[in-house]
Parts: C-alpha cells; structure tokens; sequence
C-alpha cells in the first residue's frame, strides 16, 4: 500500500508568550490508501485541529502536509479550494448541508463547482447505498439527523475524492443511528475504494477503523 | 425586570452593530429629511410672512382707472388708510429698436405701498416738475452714464401714440436700483413728478393706479377683506373690475401659507412611507437571526408585552442616536436653504428683506416625534411577530425561508448562479421585500426623473428663438397715429428684413440656412366689442411646420393645416382670449390688409393655438391667395455651424447697423438663461430623491450584509467543499447584482409609465419646459448604475470581510 496523506513535523500553536496553546505538535503520521483510520482523543486533545490542517482547511504555524506528492499549503488560496473539492471529502459532526438546495444538489455541489458533469449513475448508486433514495427532492430541514449525515457522507463520496475527513460524524447522533452511519461510512468508503480518516472521541466507533491514532495534548501517537 | 429588557435591547443593539448602524442612518436620513423639508417649509412661510410687504407690496388692493375725484373719495373712507396714487406718463423713445421705456408718477404714499422708497440708491423721489428719478441702466440709454442726482438728462417722450416725440430735460433727483429681470426684458421705467403729470394732463384726462390699507381697526376683525375693499371702492365710483386685491399680500398675511403647509406634509409623508418600509424591512431581515433568542427569552418567562416592550428599546436605543443627529443635520441645511431663498427674492424685488430663521423648535419637536413615529411604526409588525411566536417554534426556529416548503425540484447540477438563484428563492419573502423597498425609491426616482428630466433648456429657449441661432425681426407697433413709419404696415413697405436683406444673410459665410415668417397688419372688419386689441391687429402666416409647433398644448378647435388651409381658415392666436373677447368657433371673420393691396381675407373661425405669435393666423395657402404684394416678411432666423457662430454673430452685427425697427436675439442667450431654471429646480428634485434613494439603498446593504452573516457558517461549508473565493465573490455580486436588476425592473415596470403619466398631466398645465417625452436615459443610467455600484462595492468588501475569518472559524460560526 502506498502512502496517501503523510504529515511533516506538522504544528499548530494558538496564542503566544504564556498564553501560547500547542494544539497540535510535531505530528508525523502516515495514512495508506484504502485505509481507515481513527483519530481519537478527549475534548481540546487537538484532534479536530489535526483534521482541519489535513484537510487544508486551517494553515499550519509549521510543518508540512503531503497529499501523494503535492505539497497542500504551497499551494495558493482558490487553488487549496480547487485541490480540496477533487482530493478530499469532509464530513462534519453538525452535518452542515447547504439549507437552500435539495439533497441531490446538496451532494452534487462540490462536483458543479469544479463545473464537471455530474456522474449520474454514480451518485445514484451511493445515494442507494446509503439509504436516501426516496428523499433526493428533499430540503435538508425535513431530514432526521441520521438522514442528513448520510447526505453528508453521499457529498463527500460523490466527486470520488482521494481521501475522506469526517470531524465526529456521529457526535450529532443517538447511539444506534451512529453505529448505522459509521458502518455506512465504512462500507461506503470499502466499496468506493477511499481512504477514510475519522475522529471521535468514542472508542467503541474507533474499534472498527482498520488503525488507531490517539492525540493527547496535541501530540499524535499509534495505538498499540 | 424593566432594567432586564433595557440592558437586553442594548445588548442586542450592541450585537448586531451592522444592522444598527443601518438603521441609524436610516433613521437619521429620514429625520434629516423631514426636518429639512420642515425647515425650508417653514423659512418659506416665516419670509412670505415677514417679508410680506417686501415682496408684494404693503396694500391691500389696487385700484385701476381712478379719477381724480374718485381718489379724493378714496382718501376720506374710514376703512381705507395710506392711499396712494401711480400714473402712466408718457413713452420715451431711446432710438433703440426692442426697448420698452415709460415714465410714470407716484406719490410718495404709493411709493411707500409698493416699497419704491426702498429702492432708492441715490437722492430722492422727483417733486420739481423737471425732475426724474430711474435706474442707471434708464438713463444710459439717454446717453448719461453713471447718473447722480443734479445730473441732467434730455429725453424725448409723448403722451401717446397720436403725439409725437419731443425733448424734455429733467434733472436726476434720485438713481433707483436696477432689478435684473427688468433688464433681461428691456423694459424700463422712470418716474417723474405729480406737477410735471398734471402739466400734460388736465383734471378730466387723469388717471390713477390708487393702491390703498385698510385700517388697523378693520384688519383686527376676521372678516372678508376683499369685500370690504369693494364696497367702499364701489361706493367711491370704482368700477369692479378696476378692483384687484394683492391676493399674495393678504394669503401671506392674514393666512398661514397653508398651500406650503400642505405640500411640505405631503412630500413629509412620502418620505415617511419610505422610511417605514426601509427601517421595517431592516428589523425584519435581521429578527430571523434574533427569533431563537427571542424563544430562550420566552422561554425564561418574559410576557408577551414584555417581549414588545424588547423590540421597541431595540428601535428606540437607535432612534435616540439617529434622530437628534438627524435633527442637527436637518436644521444646517434648512438655514443654508432658506438663506439662499431671501437671497434670491432679494434679487427679484430689489428690497432688502429681513432675514428670517428656518429653525423651529416647536416644529422640531412634531418632526421628532415623528421620526420617532416612523420607526415605531416600522416596528409594530417585527414587535407582533416577537410576541405572537412560541418558545418551543422559536428555539427549533432554523433560518431558512423554505420553511413551510419541504421539497424543491431542484437541478442536476449546480452551478454558482444556481447557488445565489436557490438562496433567493429560499428566502423569496425577504427577497422580494428587499427588491420592494428599494423598488419604492427608484420608482420615485424614475417617475420624477421623467418630468424633470424632461425639461428641455432648448425648448424653452425656442420660444424665443423659434430657428437657428439668431433671429431678427421688426419691432413694429400697430395704428400709431403719430408716428405712421413705425406700424408694421409702413416699415414692411419698404421691409429692411426684405429679399435683400434676406439674400445679404444667406451670403454670410457659414449661414447654412435662413428662414422667414410672415406677418402683415390688417384691420379687423368683424371687430366685436368686446375684443380689447383693436380694430387693428397682426396676422401671422404659418406654415406647417409653425401650425404643429404651436398647435400642441391647449389648442381649441381644429388646428390641422391641411383642413385649415383647404378651407381658407382662420385661427385665432390665444385659445385663453379667445372666448373673453367674444368670438366664436364657426364665426366667419373678415380681415383687411392694411400693407397696401386692400385684400380681404375672409374665412371661418376654425379654432384658436395656445398662444401663436399673432393675434389671428392663417396658412401659407390662404395668404398666396389674398394676392399681397409687399414683402412681408416679420422675422428672419439664421442658422450656422457652430463652429461659425462668432463670426456669423459679428456679420450679422454689421449688417444691421444702422438699421431701424429691427431687433434681433440669440438662440445661445435664450439657453443660457433657460439652463440656469433648470439647473436650480433639478438640483432640488433630484437631492430629495437622491436621499430617499440613500435610505433606500440602506435596506438593500442590511439585505445583502444580513444574508452573509447568517450564511457565514454556510458560505465557511461552501468554500470547505471547494468554492474558490472567486467563486464565493462571484455569487455575493450575483445576488447584488439580482437586487439591483429586480429594483431596476421594477422602477422602469412601475415608475416609467406613471413618469410618463405625470408627463402628460404637467405639460398640459404647462409646466416649465416641457415638450417631446423622451425617457429619461441618462437619469434612469446614473440611479442604475449608481445601485450597482454601491452594490458592487457592498458585495466586494463584504466577501472580503467574510474572508477575513479563517475557514475553520466560520465553519464553527454558531450564529
């Protein structure tokens, strides 16, 4: 398996002087394709600070991200945003679905905004996958919030990125609809061939990842 | 809990500091508005008040063809105090073609009433029967330049058209201060003394302009002046009719200026409709962000009044910043306005008038108040909504608009311009409220714009040079006894506007045209005794071009050519006349050349023009047929190029000199004092309907920055999935440029037909120079590109601001 995502000496402090907070240090972490990989930690470990700077979604004070070999913060503002929407699909904790478009479109979007034609038979097929079929004309209000994280993960999957990010995808959701959304997201990702990097800070969720990362104090270490 | 819901309003205020600062400029533009529009009304009826006597005179009426023993009567009546008698005479005659010039006596009581005492700059009224007073530009034309009293001028004058002119030397007894419209007109008028009238006229020949007070005693009671007047003049031998009131004097005196009153309120409640509409739709689009707090509070325990009581600190809080700023503002430019409005009645009356201050407090308290008024009105509904929602709604309340709506058709794909189309349409009620609002404002605009917009300088400079660039033409008189050369029929004799003079102008280099007119003296055989023109009068001859520009406007009758001309018509040159004088439509009328062939010309009254430059017209057609052999030629016009036109002016210059009984006018000089009407009255209309655009504008800001802030974590999503800040520019100008194209449709929907409307109705009145409609291109491009411009630049720095935020943090933006 070869590496797709690979952090360098990656840090991210807060603040300085005193008031300095070390949100994420000198982490070296390495993630294979087709992986699924847990990041799990308490609350203020680092561990969403650690998923946005993989996502190139917040700048790190140093180190470096690599996406296979492209260096994500060399490169400009609108081509970040460019390389995220083709290379990577997030899915957050408070689902946020775009309240104005239906769920199709919800899933569409970051396939029309690279102005691609949409692969119809595609999305259609992860939109049966997930269990969303009869709601496609929906508006994201009238879903439940299972319903609207399946979206969610149907919007990540939908431009075939390279590597999925999802910030406690369940942190939203009672406990059997979060076993039902992450074992989604696990087949989903198994059967589109992606590489899924997930935290939580439940466990029980992070014993089903292929791997386990945990984050302490902002330091980033494999769980044996 | 009182304290609680004031430290709550401030809060809120304090929080959304965008949407406050909106709405005290809002509020402080309207409340600068109303007090501005008070002000001036105010300064307006305050210096008509004040100024009264100044500007129209002391008197309360004037008396026409008085006899001397009717004026001894006048001056023993109890009602009547300070009666003071004018008199007509004699023409003085300055050589010069085009220049009225009369001498008149009155009595220092009259000079008094019609405040000519005031305008004295030097010396004093004339009493010696040799002496004059008048203006310096009066006794230049007698060749006496810089005129001071002892100075000695001669003039030659008559006492009436069956006399002829002689010398008279006077001694100036005092120089009168010159008014520039007198001078514009070339008319002018010296005054001479009540012995020299009286050696000119004996006692029976005498008559007087008597203008007259009432007594105090009689002004203390409300009763019906006019009447009195009447009575005691009738009773004095004063025909009626001779009886005018200073109608102006007495409104401005004894009444409140209510005409003023009421258009001031009605322009007040114009910006007040505006306003509420703008300031509501603020609250409005900002309460969708505020209702889940309002639901917390509910919650806790607060009233229905008590949440009332929230919404209205929250609109006060920013009216009681707004409003005095708006007061200040409003008076500053009140007292500039006014200032410039006795400066310009000072100029027209040539007395000096007494400053008056626009600045109310009274009056600022009602526009206060009524500020106030307007943003508690503009609040009631918001206030409703606050009180009428339930905790449990509220606080489950999501900001979206497509609640109620639970599925959308949607497309296939999306696209940045389906992105701001599905935003729109989501919240399609603040959409359209927006586009309403700001609509309301530019359909004002445009509307306006269409009347003043339309006032053509050009036009209205044309009435007095009809073609081309210059006009010359005969400066005539009619049945001049005295002096027979000067009639119209005598100088076309041997016309100096003749072929010759005709072909002498068309060889001045760059004349690239020359056209004439004519117009021959006649007697009028079907003289009716009511006509007050004579039995001799002008009949002009146009032709079709003359029949269509004069007969638009209030024409009676038929004024086609054609059927005219088929028919050998007549029409009569002022359809206001034509009833007064007693013809008919349908009459036949007969009329005698009087140039020299003895022609009849003999037709039906077809209809009369609003008003043509001769007392009756015909067609070229009727006029080749009364076989009138002289030229007749009344006016010439000259064209050129532009570029020709000095020149062209000098030529034309040498070739008159020495001419006589011609006069002559430029196009340019006639655009010029047109443009400077224009330019005033514009400046007015278009400042009040650029601040109503202003507040109207503001809605638009709050719409466009209260979208983005509730979007904030949607956009943070958008861009986090991949739109470039390109792409997110690019969507917040769409939907800005979506207001602004929904506001431009709107006003030109709404506001061009109305405009055009308004067009009609005011150039049937006569409005200043109104002629062709043409939609008002350049106004209607400045408002639209003026909105998307300031949307433009509202949308760049919003997404620039929105930027400033890092991804992550908006991405987490609770609200």
């Amino acid at each position: 398996m070869d590496t797709i995502l690979k952090t360098e000496h990656l840090c991210k402090y807060y603040g300085s002087g005193d008031n300095q907070v070390r949100a994420v240090k000198d982490a070296n972490i390495a993630i294979q394709r087709g992986e699924f990989t847990a990041i799990v930690g308490k609350s203020g470990s680092g561990k969403s600070t650690l998923l946005h700077l993989l996502g190139g979604l917040d700048f790190p004070t140093s180190g470096k991200v690599w996406m296979k070999d492209k260096d994500m913060f060399a490169l400009k503002e609108d081509e970040l945003a460019v390389f995220r929407r083709r290379k990577i699909g997030f899915i957050f904790q408070a689902f946020n679905l775009v309240s104005s478009i239906n769920v199709w479109e919800n899933i569409v979007l970051p396939i029309g905004l690279d102005g691609k034609e949409t692969d119809e038979n595609f999305v259609r097929d992860i939109i049966k996958t997930l269990g969303i079929e009869g709601k496609v004309q929906n508006l994201p209000h009238t879903l439940s919030g299972g319903q609207q994280q399946r979206v969610a993960i149907a919007r990540a999957l939908a431009s075939k990125p390279d590597v999925i990010l999802a910030d406690e995808p369940t942190g939203n959701l009672d406990s059997k609809t979060s076993d039902e959304v992450v074992g989604l997201l696990k087949m989903s990702a198994q059967k589109y061939g992606q590489t899924l990097v997930m935290i939580t800070h439940d466990q029980d969720i992070a014993q089903i990842a292929d791997r386990i990362l945990v984050i302490e104090d902002g330091e980033v270490v494999e769980q044996g | 809990m009182k304290h609680i819901i004031h430290h709550l309003a401030l809060s809120n205020v304090r929080q959304n500091k965008s949407r406050s600062v909106l709405m005290i400029l809002s509020i402080f533009l309207t409340t600068l508005l109303l007090s501005a529009i008070a002000g001036v009304g105010c300064g307006t009826v305050r210096n008509n008040r004040v100024n009264a006597g100044n500007l129209y005179g002391n008197y309360v009426a004037s008396l026409s063809k008085v006899t001397q023993e009717q004026y001894e009567m006048l001056t023993l009546r109890s009602e009547f105090t300070h009666v003071g008698r004018k008199a007509y005479v004699a023409e003085a005659d300055s050589g010069k073609a085009g220049i009225n010039i009369g001498l008149s006596f009155m009595d220092i009581t009259a000079a008094e009433n019609t405040n000519f005492d005031h305008m004295l700059k030097a010396g004093a009224l004339p009493i010696a029967e040799n002496e004059i007073a008048a203006s310096a530009e009066f006794f230049e034309k007698f060749g006496l330049v810089n005129a001071v009293p002892g100075d000695y001028v001669s003039i030659p004058l008559r006492r009436d058209s069956q006399s002829k002119f002689e010398e008279k030397e006077f001694v100036v007894s005092g120089v009168i201060q010159s008014l520039q419209d007198v001078i514009a007109q070339k008319s002018f008028q010296g005054m001479v003394s009540q012995e020299f009238y009286e050696s000119l006229y004996p006692e029976e020949r005498r008559f007087y302009e008597v203008t007259l007070r009432l007594n105090d005693t009689i002004m203390e009671d409300e009763r019906d002046y006019e009447e009195i007047v009447r009575e005691a003049a009738v009773l004095c031998g004063v025909e009626e009719e001779n009886i005018s009131p200073n109608e102006q004097y007495l409104r401005w005196v004894y009444e409140p200026g209510t005409e003023t009153i009421m258009g001031c309120i009605l322009i007040g409640l114009l910006v007040i409709v505006v306003s509420v509409a703008v300031i509501y739709n603020i609250f409005q689009v900002g309460m969708v962000q505020k209702i889940q707090e309002y639901g917390k509070i509910k919650a806790l325990g607060a009233t229905r009044k008590q949440m009332r009581k929230l919404i209205l600190q929250e609109g006060m809080l920013l009216a009681v910043v707004g409003v005095p700023l708006g007061l200040l503002a409003g008076c500053g430019v009140a007292t500039v306005m006014c200032r410039k409005l006795i400066v310009g009645s000072q100029a027209m009356v040539g007395v000096e008038l007494e400053n008056v201050s626009a600045i109310s407090l009274p009056l600022l308290l009602v526009v206060a108040i009524a500020a106030f008024l307007t943003v508690r009105l503009a609040l009631s509904h918001p206030k409703r909504v606050a009180a009428k929602t339930s905790p449990v709604e509220a606080m489950r309340y999501q900001e979206t608009a497509s609640r109620g709506r639970s599925v959308r058709k949607g497309r296939e794909t999306v696209s940045v311009f389906g992105m701001m189309l599905s935003n729109l349409s989501a919240n399609r009620r603040r959409t359209v409220s927006t586009i309403c609002t700001m609509g309301l404002s530019c359909v004002l605009f445009v509307s306006v714009s269409n009347l003043a917009g339309n006032i053509d300088d050009k036009f209205e400079a044309r009435r007095y040079v009809e073609y081309g660039q210059f006009s010359m033409s005969l400066d005539w008189r009619l049945d001049d006894k005295a002096y027979p050369e000067k009639n119209l029929c005598q100088i076309q004799r041997d016309n100096p506007l003749g072929a010759e003079f005709q072909e002498k102008l068309k060889a001045i280099p760059g004349v690239t045209e020359v056209k004439t007119r004519k117009c021959f003296e006649a007697e009028n055989l079907s003289l009716n005794s009511l006509d007050l023109d004579g039995a001799y009068v002008n009949v002009c001859v146009l032709d079709r071009e003359g029949f269509e520009r004069y007969g638009k406007g209030s024409a009676l009758g038929n004024v086609d050519y054609d059927e005219v001309a088929a028919v050998d018509g007549i029409l009569f040159g002022a359809s206001y006349f034509m009833a007064d004088y007693g013809y008919q439509i349908g009459q036949q009328i007969k009329l005698k050349d009087m140039t020299g062939s003895g022609a009849v010309c003999q037709g039906k009254l077809m209809g009369s023009f609003g008003a043509a430059p001769g007392v009756w017209v015909i067609t070229e057609e009727t006029f080749d047929k009364l076989g009138i052999t002289e030229d007749v030629t009344e006016t010439v016009w000259a064209d050129c190029r532009q570029k020709d036109k000095g020149s062209v002016e000098e030529a034309i210059e040498d070739l008159m000199s020495g001419m006589e009984y011609v006069e002559t006018d430029s196009y340019e000089s006639a655009v010029k004092q047109a443009r400077y009407g224009t330019k005033m009255m514009q400046g007015v209309v278009y400042a009040l309907l650029g601040l109503l655009g202003v507040i109207g504008f503001l809605n638009m800001a709050n719409t466009i920055i209260t979208g983005a802030v509730t979007r904030k974590r949607e956009l943070g999503v958008l861009q986090a999935v991949g739109m470039t800040n390109r792409q997110l520019n690019w969507m917040m100008q769409l939907e800005g440029i979506f207001f602004s194209a929904g506001t431009a449709v709107i006003s030109l929907i709404i506001g061009s037909p109305l405009g055009y409307a308004l067009f009609c109705y005011a150039r049937e009145l006569h409005f200043y120079g109104l002629n062709e409609y043409h939609i008002p291109l350049l106004e209607i491009g400045v408002m639209i590109l003026s909105i998307v411009l300031l949307q433009a630049t509202l949308s760049f720095l919003l997404s620039r601001n929105l930027r400033k935020e890092s991804l992550v943090e908006r991405i987490s933006y609770q609200g």
